[in-house]
């Protein structure tokens, strides 16, 4: 079903996860029952075990994954990550001015966690007795992850800002329509930009063994993906109107929302008609975050190679993926939130199965480097300010 | 009696694959038998990757060389039989124990929510300068004045007297020993959207015109600016903020993943956590207010009078689970059946 222009071998190998619900469920729930007994103590050893667990059952042509962290090295890494966000959560609620500081500090931090995030994630994976690496340089990680974003923010409210105040004297609608669409289109091309600059850092910085990965990436993939999302949200959003105005619920909504009086017969359809757009919201925001996700995964696999010889395939589908999130959400809800392990095994099948390797494996010998992954400061870090760089 | 397994070998620190098969003694002796290599030990001589479910186990042999079964099952089965299960992956697939950490998680959880994190944010609320509840109080103002909140449209003599009031009534309470961390000011708005009350995190009141307008009798404004002052005095707002703060902290923590679910979850529970933490505070609030009206009046009428007419003039009265404030009738009921607390007697 997958046609490479490249000559690469037409061997495809599957991902496969044979990790299973009531197994893990065990595991889980045993490792939170040991976290709450030693005070959070155990979260570390609870973090390897489910890594373990989840990278040991995913299986590419018959050998699995292995997760080589060990729990020593998280702990001190946590305790310092939650030192450090006390401690930042505290200075920046004392006055404004530390405030500014703080985000400062974070934002300038941000490309070294980064680099070190992702170095210690690769080093701690292993397959075939083979290391994963990251080998991207800093300066490109500052380049990429700060510099370039920064100036994208830059251009896009420079330029409609600055078209429409130009204009705003002398001809009002021109600057109002002609700002609405510069600026649209400098933040399509700005994200698109920002994205691949990102992306082909990341991508391009990895390796297996010794054997890089590499993605030639085309800006105007990603600008295309920007512009569907959103055209799907804007269509979405008028559909939403129209169905409101259609249905005669403007009124009732527009009373809601002034606070005139009504009448208690229709004040139950109103609480409805409000809690119905929440919910209308709510999936068109998930229906749109899936559909970025799966586009731009589909296509950065399409374009990345290990050595040359080795691609990647990614076959999510919007449909697929949908169903998945939004099933695990509801059951995660539902079940008050013990469904949680359920819906990450469900997850991890349905990831395994959307990923292939084309390419024989076999005929590719590697040899490990004898680079030791330091500490897990920086992966904590990453944690528990939430910071994660999300290139897919 | 033994058996043989099918399975590859792998080189130290290399990727390349050489067909292979162990052969397992009865005695936990092992032969392993490939092109690339040979060795025999026993089988506590190798390093068997760790026991997780039932993931097949891999064998690391002394001279790094990693084999790995084809059949995991059957390699499992025969280390289980040659060596102790370790007691975490005992406990793991142990139905009781299972069943017992799913009730102790579900307590732990509903016992954090109810009482640790109300708990811990009042206490830390308290311990919060008195500045940044000065700063968040002026925010506050200036917050309500931006969403239309104008000077009030009440005559200078009226707006005196209830200062004086006001005054009067805190005196009253400091005679009674009710503390303040903030002396509680009044400041008097108009709104167009009609009666209501708010304390800011500063002890400051703010009573909208309507609302002046509405408590027209002594004891309902009375009433009404108790229940503020009970915010007040309990530290609601800060509570409230610090609350958050916690709720968003840990919701994250716990359901921290990558699929944009957990910020879902994160904001479903601090919505809800807040939604229910308010509704405590209103509870300490009307309370608050009812003991001082007993206490001199032997009536909690007028508040609960007021509360009626609150409830026929607002527009929509969202179902109890959905309201910020708890269902006004629940609130009304509450309020006419008030008991005041036992009263230590001198004998
Ligand atoms: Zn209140």
């Amino acid at each position: 079903m997958t046609e490479h222009s490249t000559d690469l071998s037409t061997k495809q190998h599957s991902f496969n996860f044979h990790g299973n619900a009531s197994e893990f469920f065990g595991i889980w729930i045993v490792n939170i029952l040991l976290t709450i007994v030693t005070f959070g103590i155990y979260s570390a050893w609870a973090k390897v075990r489910t890594n373990t667990y989840f990278y040991g059952n995913t299986e590419l042509d018959g050998d699995r994954f292995e997760y080589l962290a060990k729990p020593m090295q998280i702990l001190i890494g946590r305790i310092i990550a939650v030192v450090a966000l006390i401690a930042w959560t505290i200075l920046s609620g004392i006055n404004p001015i530390a405030a500014i500081v703080c985000g400062l500090l974070l934002a300038l931090a941000l490309p070294y966690l980064s680099v070190r995030n992702m170095r210690f994630d690769a080093r701690i994976t292993r397959y075939r007795n083979v290391r994963f690496n990251f080998e991207g340089s800093y300066s490109n990680a500052y380049l990429n992850i700060l510099v370039k974003p920064l100036a994208a923010y830059a251009l896009i409210i420079a330029s409609s800002f600055g078209f429409s105040a130009l204009l705003m004297e002398s001809h009002p609608v021109v600057a109002i329509i002609g700002g609405i669409l510069l600026f649209t289109l400098t933040a399509v091309f700005g994200y698109a930009w920002v994205m691949v600059g990102m992306a082909s850092y990341v991508v391009n910085g990895y390796r297996y063994g010794g054997k890089p990965f590499s993605a030639e990436l085309n800006m105007v993939e990603y600008a295309k993906i920007a512009a569907l999302g959103g055209a799907l949200f804007l269509g979405s959003f008028i559909l939403g109107f129209l169905l409101i105005i259609g249905l005669g619920m403007f009124d009732v909504l527009q009373a809601l929302f002034t606070g005139d009086v009504i009448d208690p017969e229709t004040q139950m359809t109103s609480v409805f008609a409000l809690l119905a757009g929440y919910l209308y919201m709510f999936f068109i925001g998930f229906v749109i975050a899936a559909f970025v996700k799966t586009r731009i995964r589909n296509y950065l696999f399409s374009k990345t190679q290990i050595d040359n010889t080795l691609q990647l395939v990614s076959n999510m589908t919007l449909g697929g993926y949908l169903a998945l999130i939004i099933t695990n959400l509801l059951l995660t809800i539902f079940t008050l939130g013990l469904g949680r392990a359920w819906a990450d095994i469900r997850h991890a099948q349905y990831m395994a199965s959307a990923t292939q390797l084309d390419g024989d494996l076999a005929l590719m010998a590697v040899q490990d480097h004898n680079l030791e992954a330091c500490n897990a400061i920086a992966d904590e870090m990453v944690d528990a300010f939430d910071i994660n760089l999300n290139i897919v | 009696m033994t058996e043989t397994v099918k399975g590859h070998l792998i080189a130290p620190q290399n990727s390349t694959k050489h067909a292979a098969e162990l052969t397992l003694g009865s005695n936990g002796f092992i032969i392993l038998k490939s092109e690339a290599h040979q060795y025999q030990c026993q089988l506590d001589a190798v390093t068997l990757s760790d026991a997780l479910g039932s993931m097949p186990r891999n064998m690391t042999f002394a001279s790094g060389w990693v084999f790995i079964s084809s059949d995991g099952n059957k390699l499992n089965t025969w280390i289980n039989r040659h060596s102790k299960t370790p007691l975490l992956v005992r406990l793991e697939r142990n139905l009781l124990l299972i069943c017992l950490a799913t009730v102790v998680t579900a307590l732990t959880a509903y016992g954090l929510y109810v009482y640790a994190v109300p708990k811990a944010a009042k206490w830390v609320a308290s311990h919060l300068p008195v500045e940044l509840s000065r700063e968040l109080g002026e925010q506050g103002l200036t917050m309500l004045d931006e969403m239309g909140f104008e000077a009030s449209k009440l005559e200078q003599k009226e707006q005196d007297k209830l200062q004086l009031r006001f005054d009067d009534l805190i005196n009253k309470l400091k005679e009674q020993g009710v503390e303040f961390t903030h002396p509680p000011k009044m400041t008097l708005r108009f709104a167009s959207d009609g009666a209501n009350a708010f304390a800011l995190a500063d002890g400051t009141v703010v009573l909208t015109d309507a609302m002046v307008k509405l408590a027209n009798e002594k004891l309902q404004l009375e009433g009404v600016i108790l229940h503020e002052l009970g915010h007040v005095h309990k530290e609601h707002v800060m509570t409230n903020l610090v609350q958050t703060a916690i709720l968003s902290i840990t919701a994250a923590m716990v359901v921290g993943d990558s699929s944009g679910i957990s910020d879902t979850l994160t904001s479903i529970a601090v919505i809800g956590g807040g939604l229910t933490y308010s509704r405590i505070h209103e509870s300490e609030a009307d309370d608050f207010a009812a003991q001082q009206l007993y206490s001199w009046h032997q009536s909690t009428e007028p508040l609960a009078t007021l509360f009626e007419k609150l409830h026929k003039q607002q527009p929509v009265d969202l179902p109890g689970w959905a309201s910020t404030h708890p269902a006004l009738d629940d609130r009304i009921e509450t309020l006419r059946h008030y008991q005041p607390p036992p009263q230590p007697t001198a004998h």
